[in-house]
């Protein structure tokens, strides 16, 4: 085969050069996106009369059979999807798009007796239930009452919030004489559509002793502001002043597990953090000081745990240990 | 030519360069033909310099007013007394435009949306002063009938003698905001300033979940139209945006529940917590800036305030505006 020459080499290498300056020109082009220029389409959709979520009127489309007897329509359903959630809840809509959002429901009811008083009915299908648990467990309310009819529901002061398999139900009223009302509903919606899915078992691994089982919580995605920690169980240990946050990650394998353990220790020393020392009895075990307080990692099998932002390292080493012990108790 | 040079290819050499030149042209082809987009731009662009006009009035002066208590129409007396009075902002013959947060349909007891008593007694001291109209207005995320009956503003407005201004296309022009990074020939709800002398913004202390707070500047986005929530991708650069477009005469931000958590929707008044305070500045940055203690943050805490500053829209550094506390208790 010939060599090439000069000229060939030189013309070879100044398309290279010219390839290589288009690249760069389109990743700076698209760099500076300009919304008002591209998105015309965008910008002209919807100025003003468009919008869903239309003013409450008398409303002649069937009534659903889990509605009870005591409220009636205020209006028709409404559906949004992940295109158009936003236009119902606005900045709120990331918080369900990044779990899994599938579809959201809404339909309004007024009181039978009372036209005045009336709540609104939230179904967000999330595709999943530890999806719905996750955007559940979130947003709990701190002064949330248990309602005895579901595990996953509780009621506040003028709403009910529950999951039932892979949905999750928010009813909201706009009078605090609805509470009867709200509960007849949420019982209904659950005997119509019966789910007995039920989230992941991590949440049944939080040791019970001191445990606050109303704060148990699933963080999807960016969990503890690391980019790397996803679908993490989180729940709450201790009273007062010394409360600590424990947390159980289920990985792929032992070694996906061991490498998210290295992962987040480095992340943690790359923010401020400095290594202080293990758990006795815990060979997989790191703890880190981070400012002003203490954070427990560890993995064990195919788990990922520890204990994060406890004020003491007591605390922390002693929930932790607690976490590694049932862990390792696994067969 | 010299020896290396000579060609020395054989039919086998010669099919298979044309293959691989073939491949990688159909490939190139394909690739094109993958990425091509057969529509373009729509229509051509049209191109705005209209620039919403500045209502600040500059012999005002910077000035906040934070009033104590839990009873808004005497909390928002006392802030604006404390500023001189409405009077100060508002002369006789004013055509003023109240920007209400109507965001949602949502009742008044999850404060998502701007207080319907606290919008019916501003727009009645400005009526008072001697304004030849006061109109209100939102842009809301839901319908705007639903979210202005069900708000209460609605009514609010019919019971002070204000006008209320439904956000209808005709009313949407584009505009280009002159040092903003994404407000470029965007439609804007100008069609809502017609004739308008002065602006007053009144939104709720908010939690977000986007952008970590709902206050004043934030407010503005309701003059937004189009698909905006595209914008939520850089919240704080676009708050700050919004602060560079609306120039208020006024922004009063109601604090007297602070949402403190699941916002800007909220869902339950035990999103809620009591904060008893009113807000009245003339800077919106400032009031921002203020009012950040109320979510238990420090103005670092939510970028756009920085941003805001830097572009030169206010001062973050309310406490130097020496501040009038006020309480009402």
């Amino acid at each position: 085969m010939r060599q090439p020459g000069i000229v060939e080499t030189g013309i070879g290498i100044f398309i290279l050069v010219l390839l290589a300056g288009i690249a760069g020109w389109v990743y700076l082009a698209q760099s500076r996106f300009d919304p008002g220029y591209y998105s015309l389409a965008l910008k002209n959709e919807d100025a003003g009369s468009g919008r869903k979520n239309f003013l409450p009127s008398p409303d002649s489309s069937p009534v659903p059979s889990y509605l009870p007897e005591t409220l009636v329509p205020m209006g028709t359903a409404e559906e949004f999807d992940s295109q158009t959630l936003s236009d119902k809840i606005d900045g709120k809509a990331e918080l369900y798009l990044s779990s899994g959002f599938v579809k959201l429901s809404t339909r309004r009811f007024a009181s039978k007796t009372d036209p005045k008083s009336w709540l609104e009915l939230f179904i967000y299908e999330m595709g999943d239930p530890n999806n719905a648990f996750s955007v559940y467990s979130t947003q709990k309310r701190k002064d949330a009452v248990p309602v005895d009819f579901l595990k996953t529901a509780y009621a506040t002061e003028d709403a009910l919030f529950f999951t039932n398999g892979a949905q999750y139900v928010e009813i909201v009223s706009a009078s605090r004489d609805l509470a009867g009302d709200m509960a007849s509903l949420a019982k209904s919606l659950v005997e119509t559509n019966p789910q007995n899915v039920q989230p992941d078992a991590e949440a049944s691994l939080f040791p019970p002793e001191s445990l606050d089982e109303s704060s148990v919580s699933l963080l999807m995605s960016d969990v503890f502001g690391f980019s790397g920690l996803d679908r993490v169980y989180t729940a709450r240990y201790g009273a007062g002043n010394d409360q600590v946050t424990a947390f159980i990650s289920r990985r792929a394998n032992p070694e996906d597990a061991a490498a998210l353990a290295a992962a987040y220790g480095r992340f943690l020393l790359e923010n401020g953090g400095t290594e202080a020392g293990e758990i006795s009895d815990a060979p997989d075990s790191s703890i880190y000081k981070v400012f002003d307080t203490f954070e427990v990692v560890f993995h064990k099998g195919i788990y990922f745990a520890g204990a994060h932002e406890a004020d003491r390292i007591e605390t922390a080493k002693e929930v932790a240990a607690r976490i590694y012990r049932k862990l390792a108790a696994i067969p | 030519m010299k020896e290396e040079n000579t060609v020395d290819i054989n039919r086998r050499d010669f099919l298979l360069r044309c293959t691989k030149a073939g491949l990688t042209l159909g490939a190139a082809g394909a690739l094109g033909y993958f990425l091509y987009d057969p529509f373009g731009p729509r229509t051509p662009v049209e191109k705005s310099s209209l620039v919403l006009p500045d209502f600040s009035v500059p012999e005002a002066g910077k000035k906040i007013a934070i009033a104590a208590g839990g009873d808004r129409v005497k909390t928002v007396n006392a802030a604006l007394n404390a500023l001189g009075g409405v009077q100060s902002f508002v002369k006789k013959g004013d055509r003023v435009l109240i920007k209400v947060n109507a965001a949602f349909a949502s009742p008044p007891s999850l404060c998502a949306t701007t207080n319907p008593e606290l919008v019916a007694e501003v727009a009645r001291l400005c009526l008072a002063a001697g304004a030849a109209s006061v109109a209100v207005t939102d842009n809301p995320i839901n319908n705007p009938e639903s979210c202005f009956a069900l708000s209460g503003i609605g009514d609010a407005v019919k019971s002070s003698g204000a006008d209320l201004i439904m956000p209808g296309e005709s009313l949407f022009a584009n505009v280009t905001v002159p040092g903003s990074d994404l407000i470029r020939d965007w439609p804007v709800f100008s069609g809502a300033f017609k004739g308008i002398t002065k602006l007053i913004g009144i939104a709720p202390v908010k939690d977000h979940h986007r952008s970590g707070a709902s206050l004043s500047m934030k407010n503005w986005y309701g003059f937004i139209g189009g698909r905006r929530n595209i914008f939520h991708q850089d919240i704080h650069t676009f708050i700050k945006d919004l602060a560079l477009m609306v120039r208020p005469t006024l922004v009063i931000l109601d604090g007297t529940f602070t949402m403190v958590s699941n916002g800007p929707t909220g869902g339950s008044v035990s999103d809620l917590k009591r904060t008893d305070t009113m807000i009245a500045c003339t800077d919106q940055v400032a009031a921002d800036a203020a009012a950040a203690v109320l979510l238990g943050k420090k103005p670092s805490d939510l970028p756009f305030i920085a941003k805001a500053e830097k572009a030169g829209a206010g001062t973050s550094g309310f406490e130097a505006l020496s501040p009038f506390r006020i309480s009402t208790e």
